[in-house]
């Protein structure tokens, strides 16, 4: 176990930021915070860091208890920040190789540290820029090679990809996935559930400073009622057909709207042979069909009631 | 009239940075006002320089009578007999002359070889000079009248001396006016208000500028409808109304805390130091205008105003007079406006008729600073010229977090 | 792992485009025109012949004595008036009002009037000038009354022997034009406060990213704070050096032979304003142009307060409130540079430096324990 943490408690004033928070990480996992805007994914990073003082609870990372002198631990960790941190005056080698040299001091292995990190982030040609020279996905790859560039085991990322084009992004998220392979256990903040879904092995969503769920994404998707969502191109359709569908096995509910028509299945069913079965009992030709698999955010909506992002 | 209203606003939101300058000018002129509590006297005031003595050798009524002689015209600091004490006060000029009587030096004023009086002063030194051939007058008449009176009454002697130093020329005051000249006050106020005056100007309108050239804002300005010569002439009315409204506050200001010399004063002399800073006012402006061309980011403002209007005023003589400045450094002072400034304000503080003979020099000294205004405008436009039209690139427009 | 934080830290510094605008240039600037404007400051003072005029009209041809020391006075290489001699009152009337005569003197009742348009310096002598002639006179008649025997020689008539000889107090000459550049070192030594500022935001988490990364560093925090000061006090150090540099051998300013002393001034000044710095950005409560605005503005009245703007300000206060300028930092690093110039021991001087030295100390101490906390209660 990489990461435990037990019953934290983290309050601002009246504000109650994290409430009896759990964490328990393997080695070698992707785990995914996963929660809107204030949900207090960064309070538990910074918790589990030491950054943040806690009201009440339990963390220790590597099985040691977490605190601001736990050097050892520091010296096991890389982190990267939700707000770029680094030197606007220093170039981008420069910078790596300052934070890398807070862990590595020697010459010889941190220059090799650094070539790496700027391989691995793609940052080679832009060695010599100064950080406002760089474009806003390049800052936030200098940003995470600044944290990354010292091979720690175990990595904190807060939303490495706010405010990135969605092609850095996707370099951003192979990088983190090589990172994984090469046997790093990465912690992971986001409000992107498509990210949390293409890379994370286990996922927790949060709201209120509470787990809400947590577990692989089919373990996610399997917690809800919703299933499928299909989607069928009909030319016409009459309401007491729509009514059937409606009233038929495995059908939460129905919707028609310009040419369109939408069922919400439950999950497990074969809800697509029934529905074309009701179809063609009453003679409705239909166009194209869509099936789509059940979102963390339907996760999301239907344990808390409201979208994911809003 | 939106580019208008936006000027106004983008000056509100800066209103504390310039509210603190003029606070703190403001502040400075009245402690100042009060420490130079000067009143007109139309009689003839004498320089009384800084001196002090050290008294080695005993007080006897010749030392004790030579203290009353001096204080007349001097004034005495009193110092400790030590050399730190003295070495302080004479380097940071608290006094200009030092006197140790030394010991047993009344004893041998009678003899061939007297002992020497020690003196210290800034060699060549008027005040100096002035104080010395006191002591040295004093010095003399009791030694000659030691002499002629065969061993007399030091006391009497003293007397004596003193009498016969206290006779001297008559000295008359012409008052070419009828009414009170410039108070030194009220005139050092308007010395330094160049300095003032600059700072804020460059200040506003750097920013009103900034905040109208900003890459992006500039894009979408130049897509909108409005004429550029429109926008133009807005932002001009914008940064003439906050000049205009900074210098009426400005006068004001001076009014009240000067007030019981200014009512004194002739009004047409009033009339005309305002004037002199409402041409200065117009060429804070012009300069400004043409910082702004150059000024890029909050920090460079904060930089071009201070070196700006410290260079400009240092060089020009608002804080050092010219009178002392020396000759290579004045013939570059004339290059500068500010200069000019200060010579009108001299004019016009020692006008003693308004004759056509005696307001030329103002006119003049006006007419130049009017010239280097009307100068830096052009510059101003044809920089303005050049930089002008369609952009070749926005620089670095960023549209990602800033760092 | 030393010299990785210490040479970023000064690389950073570098490239700072305010440091180099504020800490660099700007000192030089003000040098600049320092020099400018008080290189004549000096003979402000200075005897000069005074332009007088002289109306010569029937009075004035009667008394020959009068034009005689006239002519004394206003001859030769260090004539003490320079005079114009007038036939008519009103002329000489008009070239007072235009000022191209300090006052002009005439003869009525065979006493000699002055006339003025304004009090002055050089007013003074021109009436003590004519006060002495008046004094000579009637001491002369005096003299002759009481004992019509005695033998007046020459010098008597003349005023006498010269009773004074000048006394040097320093080995140094009086120099009216440095306590402004003592106080210009003193600001930029306090400048260093922005060093240390920018040191401790980087270095605390609650202040600013870079901070919380810095914090996750498996460092003790000591030792980068060690390295990061080392770093601002040689950067500090270097425009420091580089102003005395540009003051004393480019502009020639005079501030005595005691070089490795200015230099340790300098040193343990900018210890100090670090020092400073430090402290204030402790203050975690105010955000970071509020420290700026602290910073700046604290230096600015403490450098008022040590003579940078009104020279005769630190005397004052010096006399006035003893307490505060010995608290006054850049008082202290003036005064010291002052006693390097113009003392010829060094008691006050190492006075001075103790009270520098002792002042960042309990600047560093307070920092140092306010530093002390790991942890924030928010970020």
């Amino acid at each position: 176990m990489i990461i435990e943490v037990n019953n934290l408690v983290k309050r601002y004033k009246d504000l109650v930021a994290l409430d009896h928070f759990e964490l328990h990480v393997e080695q070698g996992e992707i785990y995914g915070l996963l929660g809107p805007n204030g949900s207090g994914k960064t309070t538990a990073i910074n918790c589990m860091l030491s950054l943040l003082k806690y009201d009440r609870g339990e963390i220790r990372l590597f099985g040691e208890p977490m605190a601001p002198d736990n050097r050892a631990v520091k010296q096991r960790i890389g982190v990267v920040m939700q707000n770029v941190a680094v030197f606007s005056e220093l170039t981008v080698y420069e910078n790596i190789d300052y934070f890398c040299g807070m862990y590595v001091p020697e010459k010889t292995k941190r220059k090799a540290l650094v070539e790496e990190a700027l391989e691995f982030t793609d940052l080679k040609d832009f060695r010599k820029f100064l950080p406002r020279k760089l474009s806003g996905g390049l800052l936030r790859r200098l940003n995470i090679a600044c944290g990354i560039a010292h091979k720690p085991e175990l990595i904190f990322m807060d939303e490495p990809t706010v405010a990135v084009d969605p092609q850095s992004r996707n370099s951003i998220l192979e990088g983190i996935k090589k990172l994984n392979k090469n046997g790093a256990t990465i912690i992971y903040t986001t409000h992107y559930m498509e990210e949390v879904e293409q890379i994370c092995s286990r996922i927790m969503i949060m709201d209120k400073g509470r787990e809400i769920a947590s577990g692989t994404k089919e373990e996610l998707k399997g917690l809800i009622r919703t299933g499928e969502k299909i989607t069928v191109e009909v030319s016409e359709l009459a309401p007491d057909i729509l009514e059937k569908i409606r009233k038929a096995e495995g059908v939460l509910n129905a919707e028609y709207e310009g040419n369109l028509l939408q069922v919400q299945c439950e999950s497990g069913g074969h809800s697509l042979i029934t529905l074309l079965d009701i179809l063609k009992k009453n003679k409705i030709y239909f166009g194209r069909i869509f099936s789509e698999p059940p979102t963390l955010n339907d996760v999301f909506l239907e344990i808390t009631g409201k979208e994911l992002r809003d | 009239m939106r580019v208008f209203k936006a000027c106004l606003l983008v000056i509100k939101r800066r209103m504390v940075t310039f509210a603190t300058y003029f606070a703190i000018f403001i502040g400075l002129s009245i402690l100042l006002s009060q420490f130079s509590k000067e009143s007109f006297n139309s009689g003839f005031e004498e320089n009384r320089p800084e001196f002090t003595v050290i008294n080695r050798d005993g007080e006897t009524p010749y030392t004790e009578k030579m203290m009353d002689f001096l204080k007349e015209h001097g004034t005495y600091v009193p110092l400790e007999d030590s050399m730190e004490a003295l070495k302080d006060a004479r380097f940071n000029d608290a006094v200009s002359y030092i006197l140790i009587i030394p010991e047993g030096f009344q004893d041998a004023l009678q003899k061939d070889k007297p002992i020497k009086l020690l003196e210290n002063m800034t060699q060549n030194s008027a005040s100096g000079y002035q104080m010395s051939s006191y002591v040295n007058q004093y010095w003399n008449y009791i030694r000659t009248w030691e002499k002629i009176g065969g061993n007399p009454d030091k006391e009497k002697t003293a007397d004596k001396v003193l009498e016969l130093l206290g006779t001297g020329a008559k000295v008359e005051k012409r008052q070419y006016l009828k009414t009170q000249p410039v108070s030194a006050g009220y005139q050092a106020q308007y010395q330094v208000a160049p300095y003032i005056i600059l700072v804020i100007c460059v200040l506003c309108i750097t920013s009103i500028f900034l905040s109208f050239q900003r890459s992006d804002i500039r894009m979408r300005n130049m897509c909108g409808p409005l004429k550029p010569f429109t926008r133009l002439w807005q932002m001009g009315l914008g940064c003439a109304s906050v000049g205009i409204v900074f210098w009426i506050l400005l006068t004001i200001a001076g009014f009240i805390i000067y007030y019981d010399s200014v009512k004194e004063m002739d009004i047409r002399i009033t009339a005309l130091i305002l004037l002199n800073s409402f041409v200065m006012l117009l060429l804070a402006m012009a300069i400004s205008v043409l910082a702004a061309l150059f000024v890029r980011d909050a920090n460079t403002q904060n930089a071009v105003a201070n070196i700006l209007a410290l260079g400009l005023s240092f060089l020009g003589g608002a804080f050092v007079p010219t009178s002392i400045m020396g000759e290579s450094v004045l013939k570059f002072a004339k290059c500068l406006p500010v200069y000019w400034y200060e010579e009108c304000l001299n004019e016009i503080s020692g006008l003693t008729g308004f004759g056509m003979e005696n307001l030329m020099p103002v006119w003049k000294c006006m007419g130049i600073l009017m010239g280097f205004t009307a100068a830096v405008l052009c510059i101003t436009l044809a920089v303005n010229k050049q930089k002008s039209g369609a952009e070749e690139s926005f620089g670095s427009n960023k549209t990602e977090i800033e760092l | 792992m030393f010299w990785n934080i210490y040479s970023k830290r000064l690389l950073s510094c570098l490239r700072n485009r305010d440091q180099l605008i504020w800490i660099w240039a700007f000192p030089l600037i003000l040098a600049t025109l320092f020099y400018f404007t008080l290189s004549s400051v000096g003979e402000a003072d200075n005897l000069k012949a005074i332009p007088t005029g002289v109306v010569t009209d029937a009075a004035y041809e009667a008394d020959p004595m009068f034009g005689q020391v006239l002519d004394q006075v206003g001859s030769g290489e260090d004539a003490l008036l320079n005079i114009t001699e007038y036939t008519r009152e009103n002329e000489a009337d008009r070239d007072l009002e235009t000022g191209k005569i300090a006052g002009y003197i005439l003869l009525q009742d065979n006493t000699p009037k002055l006339m003025v348009k304004q009090d002055g310096m050089n007013q003074t002598i021109l009436k003590s000038f004519l006060d002495r002639y008046v004094q000579t006179e009637g001491n002369i008649k005096a003299i002759m009354e009481k004992n019509p025997d005695y033998n007046l020689n020459w010098e008597e008539i003349m005023g006498g022997a010269s009773l004074t000889e000048n006394m040097s107090l320093s080995s140094q000459p009086y120099s009216p034009i440095l306590n402004p550049y003592y106080g210009l070192i003193a600001m930029v030594c306090m400048y260093g406060g922005m060093q240390g500022l920018m040191s401790i935001t980087y270095l605390q988490g609650n202040l600013s990213p870079l901070g919380a990364r810095r914090m996750m560093a498996p460092l003790s925090r000591i030792r980068v704070i060690f390295c990061d000061m080392t770093g601002s006090i040689t950067v500090h150090m270097m425009s420091l050096l580089f102003l005395l540099f540009y003051i004393t051998v480019i502009l020639k300013v005079d501030f005595g032979n005691k070089l490795p002393l200015l230099v340790l001034t300098c040193f343990v000044g900018s210890i100090l304003g670090v020092a400073f710095g430090t402290a204030v950005s402790c203050l975690s409560k105010l955000g970071e142009s509020m420290k700026v605005g602290i910073l700046v503005s604290v230096t600015m009245l403490c450098c008022f307060g040590a003579g940078m703007m009104e020279s005769s300000m630190k005397y004052l206060i010096d006399q006035k409130f003893p307490v505060i300028s010995w608290l006054n930092p850049a008082a202290r690093i003036s005064d010291a540079l002052y006693c390097l110039y113009y003392f010829d021991d060094y008691q006050r001087y190492g006075q001075n430096i103790a009270v520098i030295m002792a002042m960042s100390a309990v600047l560093l101490l307070l920092s140092g324990v306010s530093l002390r906390r790991q942890s924030y209660e928010s970020i």
